[in-house]
């Protein structure tokens, strides 16, 4: 008989939620150490330039001013899988924003007015925009040293002497001939324009350097051991003289998963003879100098047979990785191994390219690719379905991975990956499929409801990693130790979750710092990809085990019994014949006194750890290898009225399903569909940025980049989650952060298409575009 | 401010609240209009008013203003006053936003105003922002000026030579300019109540919440003197009042495309990062029709 779960999968609340609405929750913006120095920036006008001077002398002499830095000093190069940025701009600048020179000073007042006497001299470079441009051998080269560039070799192939930092390659079957022989064919393209995160906290960082070539950083960042190991790699220090802090971070999204403003505090740092700098990005720098979302042009070809079979698909997919592309050459990687959707496809073609321009520059971003991509296939989908006369449910339900198929790079689909085609069945019924929507109250609004399918892995090193201590307490409590971030998604909660019924003990009386320090916290890899709770949790299980084999152990002498034949409930151990003999661990934890004063044991502490297991590197020619830990399967559903007068959209209703493999906590885990669902909605309807003829960004900040507000949130939104386990997942479960965002736009693309008969492939599908669209139609010119 | 300690390591970490500091100016808090408009002249051009501060307060952290005198009139008594009743009403220069929305007698009595302030910004700025500062700013698109402007409101103003009343469809000459001089201060808005108009406020956004207008329009109807009186905003440099329009209720179709074809006429709406003038134009007699579908079927009604 399975013992029923005391916490695992009940809707425990958020640990950290009195620390926010209290307000007593600090973060690294709140952090103000004795003698810290503020930092201004001068940023790039130009998007692409040659600098000929700087002149920073008058800035220099600014009473106040502590440390005045330019790229020409700095000759570090910067990266996690490609190292292709400086710290500041060194002899050129490649985007409009890029920062150039920084100041630090005893006040952010006399920062910013020293910046204002600094005289930057550029001359004119020719500037390339648009990545399918920048991919012609005549285009102007954004990093003409690629190829001295390290990487992170036999996973990343920038090519020489171009813009292409990297080409990821999917080769299944012989597209060509399979295409040739289909009933029927498509080919259509799509494009994403680059978004912001928008967290609530902007990056920030504060940095010391300290005597005996040490460092400390407090920063907020969702990977602070990726953030001591690169500082360490960069400035040559042993990585323990890189101590990394953590406190509590104002949502990441994706955007702090790298590295950010911790070089810069740093040197900073530096220069001013060790006093400690921070470095604050205002809003505007949050959008305009910090990484964005990469746009993504893609062309999808899909050839069918004539009962609804895909025979062949190819996708080439061209992100717009602006000025550099660290971390978008592995978005370009996962969304290649990803880039045919959750289908069963024998004959796959599939290029991806992370292609250099002069715009603000790319990273990761809640989805990894994954939103982008389904952006194009799950509206070809629809698209090749009604060039077949059939059903877009119906036509995907054909084409769904099963059981016994394989997918694109040669992975066999089993049942423990989840099930899409129960996905899809779900939202179809919840949305009423089949029955075409009610016709609106107003006479010159249209409804219309579409459905996408989604699916995404985690995209991560093969080696990924991460351990977990749990330190037990006097009380019989226990302290978990992780260097995971929880930056709102909920992860800590639910690990307490775990070690409470692992444990066996109350779990009030576990308890999670919000504050990692890379001092004491054991390593992880980074907090992104939707693997937290699924590494960490495996690593809790095992720390929890070594906590009660160590009880065990203790109590087995102290009882004179067994070991085997003790048990634990409610934290006591005690014998499965006489229960009533049972020790509380709070007399364990530190050791067992017996009556006479003897002690035996010793404070308890458990160690758990998990790394990624069977993962291959891809073949560069053909794609083919194991890329993924597991996947995670979606669908959304939506129906939607339009006013056909203006444009205007809304959500009457979305249905979003995810196949969990076991919901941990679904209190979290509703609020994570929720929020994720609301987020897709921008990237469908309000957000893009938007640049002028030379690469200035004209909407960099909230006065004219819209995200959605309280007011924008669709009043009836469903939530299905299904729970077919993840085998190796801590209770079957696998991450859902990520997916409620991915394909929100394609099922509202899809539905505008039901609504209005019209085919929108272009991103964001805010009001003017579909008023645009709706005249064209009605007068075509 | 706030301010803990925390343990972190082998240090005391100290965490504190931010604080920025705006620009370089002297601020000064008039107790009286009179102080008020002798610190304006004496700055002789270099002061700015702070009620709200919503708007002026950014623009200086955006160095798009920089004043030397800062001079804060939330503390004039004058100032702060409401008076909502049948002869008409004066709305005091400082009062926040939501004391207006929040306020019964307001609400009933200038419908469409209210539901214009009510689209300013968030509950949070509107806590701040004030009707005069909505005003004075004199943002094409500011969301009170249609309403303003086809309720025939005045700018109660006092300068060094005295006081003025200037009429609001006077009051705008630009692009964040007004008529006001350098000494002037504005002390209230005086709204007439006329009973027999009905109003409406509608206007055109990006997204549901809080967004600056694509276009907005107010309009007014007296149903007795079937007169019709049309205001646009975010179309032009100013907000802009059509001349009073003799309204033909036997064919209201018809009479919408009337009327659109004179507001197409009377604005210049240009294409910028939050909308295209093509967009603009296409919204316009939308707006027209919306209106007076919502004032006829009143009026039709009384």
């Amino acid at each position: 008989m399975t013992r029923e779960l005391s916490y695992v999968g009940k809707p425990i609340p958020r640990a950290d939620a009195i620390d926010k609405v209290t307000g007593s929750a600090s973060y690294t913006h709140d952090l103000c150490l004795p003698g810290m120095l503020h930092t201004a920036l001068v940023l790039s006008p130009h998007a692409s330039a040659r600098i000929v001077a700087i002149d920073s002398q008058n800035a220099e002499a600014l009473p106040g001013v502590r440390a005045v830095l330019t790229g020409r000093g700095l000759c570090y190069q910067l990266g996690l899988y490609m190292q292709d940025k400086c710290i500041l701009a060194r002899d050129v600048v490649r985007y409009q924003g890029e920062a150039v020179v920084a100041i630090a000073a005893d006040t952010l007042d006399i920062a910013k007015a020293a910046c204002q006497l600094v005289e930057v001299q550029y001359d004119l470079l020719p500037t390339v925009l648009d990545p399918r441009e920048a991919m012609d051998a005549s285009a102007h080269l954004v990093h003409p040293d690629l190829h001295t560039y390290e990487h992170m070799e036999g996973v990343f192939f920038p090519k020489a002497h171009t813009n292409i930092a990297h080409h990821q390659k999917i080769r299944k079957g012989s597209f060509d001939q399979a295409f040739e022989g289909a009933d029927s064919t498509l080919t259509a393209s799509f494009y994403n324009p680059p978004v912001q995160h928008v967290p609530m906290e902007t990056h920030v960082s504060v940095a010391q350097a300290l005597p005996g070539k040490r460092m400390e950083i407090w920063t907020s960042s969702q990977s602070p051991y990726t953030v001591r190991h690169l500082m360490s790699v960069c400035f040559d220090l042993p990585h323990a003289h890189v101590r990394v802090h953590v406190p509590y971070v104002g949502g990441g999204f994706g955007g702090k998963a790298g590295l950010g403003l911790e070089p810069l505090a740093y040197v900073l740092s530096r220069a001013a003879g060790g006093r400690p700098v921070k470095v604050a990005a205002t809003r505007e720098q949050e959008f305009n100098t910090l990484p964005s979302r990469q746009g993504l042009h893609s062309t999808i070809e899909i050839g069918a047979s004539r009962d609804g079979k895909i025979v062949a698909l190819k996708s080439t997919y061209v992100w717009d990785a602006g000025a550099y592309a660290d971390y978008g050459v592995n978005i370009g990687r996962a969304a290649a191994y990803s880039g045919a959707g959750p289908y069963s496809i024998d004959n796959c073609w599939i290029d991806s390219f992370v292609v250099y321009t002069n715009k603000i520059f790319g990273t990761a971003y809640r989805g990894f690719g994954h939103l982008e991509i389904l952006w194009g296939i799950e509206r070809a989908m629809d698209l090749m379905a009604r060039r077949l006369g059939m059903d877009p449910a119906e036509f995907r339900r054909r084409n769904l991975l099963k059981d016994g198929d394989t997918t694109i790079t040669g992975e066999a689909f089993t049942s423990g990956h989840g099930n899409p085609l129960q996905c899809l069945e779900s939202v179809a019924e919840a949305i009423d499929w089949g029955t075409p929507s009610e016709p609106s109250v107003d006479s010159y609004k249209v409804r219309g409801k579409g459905l996408a399918m989604l699916h995404k892995a985690p995209a991560m090193p093969t080696y990924t990693s991460c351990a977990v201590v749990i330190k037990l307490d006097e009380d019989g409590g226990g302290d978990i130790l992780v260097s995971g971030v929880d930056y709102g998604q909920g992860t800590y909660t639910v690990l307490r979750q775990i070690a409470a019924e692992e444990l066996r003990i109350p779990i009030e009386k576990i308890h999670i710092t919000w504050e990692c320090d890379t001092a004491f916290s054991p390593y992880d890899w980074q907090t992104v990809a939707s693997r937290f709770a699924y590494m960490g949790g495996n690593a809790v299980i095992q720390a929890a085990a070594d906590c009660l084999e160590q009880i065990r152990s203790v109590a087995s002498q102290a009882l004179n019994v067994a070991p085997e034949d003790l048990d634990f409930e409610d934290g006591v151990v005690f014998p499965k014949s006489d229960p009533t003999r049972g020790i509380p661990y709070s007399k364990l934890t530190l050791g067992y006194t017996f009556a006479n004063g003897n002690s035996i044991g010793g404070p308890i502490i458990g160690h758990g750890r998990f790394i990624a297991k069977g993962l291959t590197h891809l073949d560069p020619e053909t794609g083919q290898g194991l890329p993924a830990q597991y996947w995670t399967y979606g669908a959304h559903a939506v129906e939607i009225e339009v006013d056909t007068q203006t444009g205007e959209i809304e959500i009457l209703n979305i249905v979003t399903a995810l196949d969990a493999g076991k919901v941990l906590n679904p209190k979290l885990c509703i609020g994570q569909v929720v929020g994720g669902v609301v987020q897709g909605l921008g990237s469908a309807l309000w957000e893009g940025f938007v640049f002028d003829a030379k690469g200035r960004f004209l909407n960099a900040g909230f006065v004219d980049y819209k995200i959605p507000t309280a007011k924008d949130i669709p009043r009836h939104m469903q939530q299905i989650l299904l729970e077919n386990p993840q085998p190796g997942g801590p209770y079957g479960a696998r991450g859902v952060a990520e997916h409620p965002m991915i394909s929100v736009p394609s099922a509202i693309g899809n539905a505008l298409y039901d609504a209005l008969g019209i085919e929108f492939n272009t991103l964001p599908l805010n009001y003017e575009r579909i008023l645009t669209r709706i005249k064209e139609k009605v007068e075509p010119s | 401010m706030r301010s803990l300690f925390c343990f972190s390591g082998f240090k005391f970490v100290r965490f504190q609240r931010g604080f920025i500091v705006l620009g370089d100016f002297e601020y000064k808090r008039i107790r009286s209009i009179d102080e008020g408009c002798h610190c304006l002249a004496e700055a002789a051009g270099k002061a700015a008013v702070l009620a709200g501060g919503t708007d002026l307060l950014v623009e200086i952290r955006n160095h798009l203003k920089s004043p030397k005198v800062l001079i804060d009139c939330k503390n004039v008594d004058a100032l702060k006053q409401v008076h909502v009743d049948r002869s008409g009403s004066a709305i005091g220069a400082s009062v926040p936003l939501n004391r207006l929305i929040e306020n019964r007698a307001f609400h009933t009595t200038y419908p469409a105003l209210a539901t214009a302030l009510l689209s300013i910004g968030t509950y949070q700025l509107r806590s701040r922002a004030t009707l005069a500062g909505n005003i004075c700013n004199a943002s094409p698109a500011a969301d009170s000026a249609p309403v303003l402007l086809v309720l025939d409101a005045s700018v109660e103003v006092v300068g060094i030579r005295g006081p003025r009343s200037i009429p609001i469809r006077d009051f705008f000459v630009g692009v964040k300019k007004t008529v006001l001089t350098p000494d002037e201060i504005v002390v209230s808005i005086q709204i007439p109540q006329r009973a027999d108009l009905h109003t409406t406020f509608l206007k055109q956004q990006r997204i549901r919440g809080h967004d600056l207008a694509v276009v907005n329009m107010a309009g007014a109807y007296s149903p007795g003197e079937r007169i019709l009186r049309l205001a646009i905003g975010s179309c032009a440099p100013t907000p802009v009042l059509l001349e009073p329009i003799k309204v033909d209720v036997g064919n209201v179709a018809s009479f919408a495309g009337h009327v659109a074809e004179i507001v197409l006429s009377s604005v210049s709406p240009i294409s910028d990062v939050r909308a295209s003038s093509g967009y603009r134009n296409a919204i316009l007699p939308v707006l027209v029709k919306r209106i007076l579908h919502n004032l006829l079927a009143e009026g039709g009604a009384s």
